[in-house]
């Protein structure tokens, strides 16, 4: 838990609104996330947490300011690599239908393990993934045959499945029912320690703080 | 209502700028044949009449009602007559511009007052025009007065030819011998006026101009006053014609019907029953009416195909629309609309849009009538005559039912989705079925109905030969199989993609980058989808290359044969004076014919070759009772300048005939019915003689199924249907050969020109004593076959069709992908976030459209060319199967490949272009943003 794997310092995201001031969504925020680390991003809806996990997550660049990645400030670097970056060590859990919908369950998490370029062995490890999740009973289900929660979990085991370091979780919990939304947390929780992987998780949700090994909370785009 | 629907329609521009489209091209394709169809056939017919004018130099149009009445008898009277002639000529309902009543006294002996030449008695025929004195100049005396004269004379007045021919003169007196009027007075005339036509080439003469020479004429009132009338006729032979000269400029087509109706019941009448005659008009009309039903029929099978599309079209884009607006619909009826209340929505819709679309379809169709008209082969327009453009009732009513058409088309995918609550519609989202027609198998239905119909007619090619000379249409189920064949084959193809594409899967699965697994998995798990738009594509190419070879294969051989049968750019024939009158009057006169100036000829600007041909049909081989045969004698070198061969034609090159031929002063080529039918071998000696009857001979050094000028079978349909083929045979021989032993023989000039025959024209005009028995232009006639309305008819609506077809696969693929990528929009911000590049998205999209677009467009060109091949050959005996002496090639203009394919290229690039800006617009953060509403 020492380690820091990402590190993000007085990031700004404006977004440029017709006839009036920038849209600040992100207003000056610093944060640390250790490694093999379960962290919770808490705000509002608006409150800027999606736009920072986005940042974090090198889909997004901010105005200003630097993040961090194992000691890399990605904030610099070309589209392209931040495309191999996500490939590789990153992965992503969206809020809903996230799922690849003409791929099974069982394509969608190879799917990952194709894009990060892994050749071999990919068979075994989906399965191990999609047990892990407890879906090994269901890996040739098409995704609009399974129910939210299966859906996510899905997405979480393609998540995980090409060993990131670190998972990207947007609100992953808000379209399910609060047991499904425990058992995911309870998920992660899992996959912190086996996997050691660092997951990253936005929830408006005030329940699932105490589940967070670190919490932030946002509000109007600062950290409180 | 009205305002949920408004706002419904500006919030799915797209979906309804494609429905807009859809209905637009339906009522302008629908609109613009009756609007062609009226003008072209008017056309049509104004030429038929037009030609006959010409040729017979005679006015067609006459209607003619005839009264012959016999001294003594006669039941009906000149009154009754007049009134039914009167009351056909309104039932016709024609534009009569001169009506000529003519009375003739018949032919009786009369007295001289003063006797000439010994000329004791005359016969004389006395006759009243009506309105003569409007249609002459009087060259003496003065016109015959309306009254007996004082002295109990009827004055008269003659033409100035009868003059010479009648031997009469101004001031004549001549008493009937037998001929009384009133109390037994005799009829005595007297020559008042001599008169000449101010212009004998009005048609006021045509009624009466055999006789106009050999009568005198008194005036109408005098004549039915004094032999007229129910009591005075019985006295007298006489006759009287009604004459109507009618306008037939001013015949609308739609009248045809009717008035030939009019005049076939007309000779049913007791009454007019062979006293009418109609000049020339019923033949033309009733040639003109069997021409019209060929072509018309002929022509509306042609668009079907584009049609049907057209109603598919609209059905896709009303369903997709819906497939948009379930929410919506399920959302409406659980708020408690009722099932009609959502119909009545989408069919106001429909009216709208179709309202709005009548609105300019029917200028696009006006224009798509005009494209028509000036169309002079696929894809080319710009014909010389342009074709008056008129609507008609048809015209409305093609439009109200194209309207009624697309709003039953987009309005019943609505039943199906209008019982929709929230409930089925969840229900509904599993797991796509497969389509109806793959349940079917409609492809290998409609495949093996098309090939069945292929055989048959493949067997009985022969009878359609027949059939089409006698009149018949072509048969709707020889085009319905070839557009069967294209749609089963497209829709096999459209089965055999996914195949293809699992194949593909299966074998490459571990080897392909994630961008092309992720979008051949894509295509192959939503297939069904994309089945429509690659149906359209390959339907678009196929229709496209077999409409193209169909038009240019009908347009070409027809050209090319009669280039063939013509023979030169120019072919004139001048009339050749002879001795024939002294060799009738004394055996022992050799007939000599006097040549006339050949070197006049050369002389001709924009004549580049020319050369003298004999050509004489009334040759002979063996004698009297023996085979009529052509005889051609030419100069080979010359002949060989003016001519063009086809290559392939001749088992040997044309060349190499041409100098076997002119290597032995008495060789000569015949053709190969000889051989077959003759029983002639190669080295024979043949003898044959001219019309003249000289004789003679000819050494066999080849046959020839093919020769400039030379048509192997002729084919003339009998009179009760029958087609009667007759072979017809040829000898070519060495025109030097022939004048050495003939002397001075006529023969034809036939010329290469540069200009069209367009110096020889003005050339001839300032040679008003030139005397040409033929004269055929290769350009003139190439004119005709190409403005025949058939001809232009077909290449025009198969060039409409195509665009048509065209614009809508154009506009169908650019909504289906734009539609397709717009839904996919968060999947690609998955896909970025997963770290795919956006040149993979892109090469993502690429491989789709491989898979559908290119793929379409390759199984497309190979099923249009395949269909062609089969099929065009068939369809083609349907325009000139009479005439085809040439075997028939299909023709396929690189030119006119490359431009379909540059128009589908450009469609296709402009669709990339906005797909290409969608997706660069789009970026990943805002995309997935989509997911969080």
């Amino acid at each position: 838990m020492s380690e820091t794997i990402l590190q993000a310092s007085n990031i700004i995201r404006s977004f440029p609104v017709a006839g009036a001031d920038p849209f600040i969504a992100v207003n000056n925020v610093s944060l640390e996330i250790p490694k093999g680390s379960l962290a919770i991003l808490r705000g509002r809806s608006g409150s800027g947490k999606t736009t920072l996990l986005n940042m974090l997550g090198a889909l997004d660049q901010p105005t200003s300011g630097s993040i961090l990645f194992m000691g890399e400030d990605i904030t610099r670097w070309q589209e392209s690599k931040r495309e191999k970056l996500r490939r590789e060590k990153i992965g992503f859990v969206f809020q809903s239908v996230s799922l690849i919908p003409m791929m099974t369950a069982f394509e969608n998490v190879d799917f990952a393990l194709r894009m990060a370029g892994v050749k071999d062995g990919r068979k075994e490890r989906v399965e191990e993934c999609l047990k892990m999740v407890g879906l090994g009973g269901r890996m040739h289900h098409m995704p609009q045959e399974m129910s939210g929660g299966e859906q996510q979990r899905v997405a979480i085991a393609r998540a995980v499945a090409h060993r990131p370091g670190i998972i990207f979780a947007d609100e992953p919990t808000a379209e399910l029912d609060s047991t499904t939304a425990i058992n995911v947390v309870t998920l992660f929780k899992e996959m912190v320690e086996k996997e050691q992987v660092t997951i990253v998780m936005t929830t408006h949700d005030t329940s699932l703080m105490g589940a967070g090994d670190v919490v932030y909370e946002l509000e109007d785009g600062k950290l409180i | 209502m009205f305002s949920l629907m408004l706002r419904k329609l500006i919030h799915k521009k797209w979906m309804v700028f494609c429905l807009l489209i859809g209905n637009i091209l339906l009522i302008a394709v629908a609109t613009s044949y009756p609007l062609y169809r009226v003008s072209s056939f008017q056309r049509m017919l104004q030429d038929e009449f037009d030609r006959y004018a010409e040729t017979e130099n005679e006015w067609p149009t006459v209607f003619r009602v005839t009264q012959n009445t016999l001294k003594g008898g006669g039941k009906i009277s000149f009154a009754q007559m007049e009134a039914a002639a009167e009351e056909a000529i309104d039932k016709m309902d024609v534009d009569v511009f001169e009506k000529v009543e003519v009375y003739r006294m018949s032919t009786l002996k009369t007295d001289p007052a003063v006797i000439r030449d010994g000329e004791e008695e005359k016969r004389i025929t006395m006759a009243a025009v009506s309105n003569l004195a409007d249609h002459i100049e009087m060259i003496d005396g003065h016109l015959p007065s309306d009254t007996v004269d004082s002295e109990g004379f009827f004055e008269v007045m003659i033409p100035d030819e009868a003059m010479m021919m009648q031997n009469i003169l101004l001031g004549d007196e001549y008493t009937y011998q037998v001929l009384y009027y009133g109390n037994d007075l005799p009829v005595k005339v007297k020559v008042v006026g001599i008169f000449r036509p101010l212009d004998k080439t009005e048609y006021f003469w045509q009624p009466f101009k055999e006789e106009y020479a050999t009568q005198v004429y008194t005036s109408v009132p005098l004549f039915r006053n004094t032999f007229l009338g129910s009591d005075k006729e019985k006295n007298y032979t006489m006759s009287g014609y009604w004459s109507y000269i009618w306008d037939y400029r001013k015949l609308p087509i739609s009248q045809v019907s009717s008035l030939l109706y009019q005049m076939n019941r007309m000779e049913k009448t007791e009454l007019l029953d062979n006293r009418v005659n109609h000049g020339a008009a019923m033949e033309i009309l009733n040639e003109y009416s069997s021409k019209a039903k060929r072509i018309e029929a002929t022509l509306v099978i042609l668009q079907v195909p584009v049609l049907l599309l057209l109603c598919a079209f609209l059905y896709m884009i009303a369903g997709q629309m819906l497939q948009m607006e379930r929410n919506e619909i399920s959302l409406l009826r659980s708020r408690g609309a009722s099932k009609y209340q959502v119909i009545l929505l989408y069919f106001m819709q429909s009216s709208f849009l179709s309202v709005i679309s009548l609105a300019m379809g029917l200028p696009l169709g006006t224009l798509f009538c005009k494209l028509l008209g000036s169309s002079t082969a696929f894809l080319e327009f710009g014909a010389s005559r342009s074709l008056p453009v008129k609507f008609t009732g048809d015209v409305i009513l093609y439009a109200a039912g194209a309207v009624l058409i697309s709003v039953i088309m987009t309005t019943i995918p609505v039943i199906s989705y209008s019982g929709l609550s929230i409930v089925n519609l969840k229900q509904s989202r599993s797991r796509q079925k497969k389509s109806l027609w793959k349940r079917l198998y409609l492809d290998v239905i409609l495949l093996a109905i098309s090939l069945y119909g292929y055989y048959s007619f493949r067997r009985s090619s022969d009878r359609m030969i027949v059939d089409v000379l006698s009149g018949e249409t072509m048969d709707p189920l020889l085009y319905i199989s070839f557009s069967l064949f294209i749609l089963g084959a497209g829709l096999f193809c459209a089965r055999l993609q996914p195949i293809l594409l699992k194949i593909f899967y299966a074998v490459f699965k571990n080897r392909m980058k994630p961008s092309t697994y992720a979008s051949i998995l894509g295509s192959i798990r939503t297939g069904a989808k994309q089945e429509f738009i690659i149906l359209f594509m390959i339907l678009t190419v196929s229709i496209g290359i077999s409409d193209t070879m169909i038009a240019r294969t009908i347009v070409l051989n027809a050209v090319n044969n009669m280039k063939h049968i013509v023979g030169a750019d120019l072919v004139v024939k001048e009339r050749w004076n002879d001795n024939r009158s002294s060799t009738a009057r004394d055996a022992d006169v050799q007939l000599t014919y006097y040549e006339p100036d050949f070197d006049k000829y050369r002389t001709i600007e924009g004549v580049d070759e020319l050369t003298q041909v004999l050509v004489d049909d009334r040759a002979k081989v063996g004698g009297n009772g023996g085979l009529n045969v052509r005889l051609m004698g030419i100069k080979t070198q010359g002949f060989y300048n003016v001519t063009n061969m086809e290559k392939g034609l001749l088992p040997y090159t044309y060349e190499e005939y041409l100098n076997v031929l002119s290597v032995d002063a008495q060789a000569v080529l015949v053709s190969e019915n000889f051989m077959n039918k003759q029983g002639y071998k190669l080295g024979d000696v043949i003898t044959y003689e001219n019309g003249d009857k000289k004789t003679g001979i000819g050494f066999i050094y080849g046959f020839v199924n093919y020769w400039p000028g030379y048509e192997p079978v002729s084919y003339k349909i009998n009179e009760d249907g029958t087609v009667e083929t007759t072979d017809n045979y040829l000898i070519v021989s060495n025109l030097s050969y022939l004048q050495d032993k003939w002397g001075a023989y006529p023969y034809e000039v036939w010329m290469k020109t540069t200009d069209g025959g367009e110096g020889f024209q003005s050339w001839a005009q300032e040679r008003p004593n030139l005397a040409l028995t033929k004269l055929k232009n290769m350009t003139a006639e190439e004119e005709k076959i190409v403005q025949d309305t058939m001809f232009q008819g077909t290449n025009g609506i198969l060039s409409m069709s195509f665009i048509v077809i065209l614009l809508l696969c154009g506009v169908g693929y650019l909504i289906y992908w734009i539609m397709s990528i717009r839904s996919r929009e968060l999947l690609f911000g998955v896909l970025r976030a997963m770290g795919m590049r956006k040149r993979e998205i892109n090469w993502l999209l690429i491989v789709e459209q491989i898979c559908s677009g290119l793929f379409a467009i390759v199984t497309g060109g190979f099923i249009g060319i395949l269909a062609s091949r089969m099929f065009v050959p068939m369809i083609q005996q349907a325009y000139a199967a009479s005439e085809q002496v040439l075997p028939l090639r299909l023709i396929t203009q690189t030119g006119d490949l490359v431009q379909l394919f540059a128009v589908i290229a450009a469609v296709l690039f402009v669709c990339f272009f906005i797909l290409a800006r969608i997706i660069s617009g789009m970026n990943i953060s805002s995309a997935l943003k989509l997911g969080e509403d």
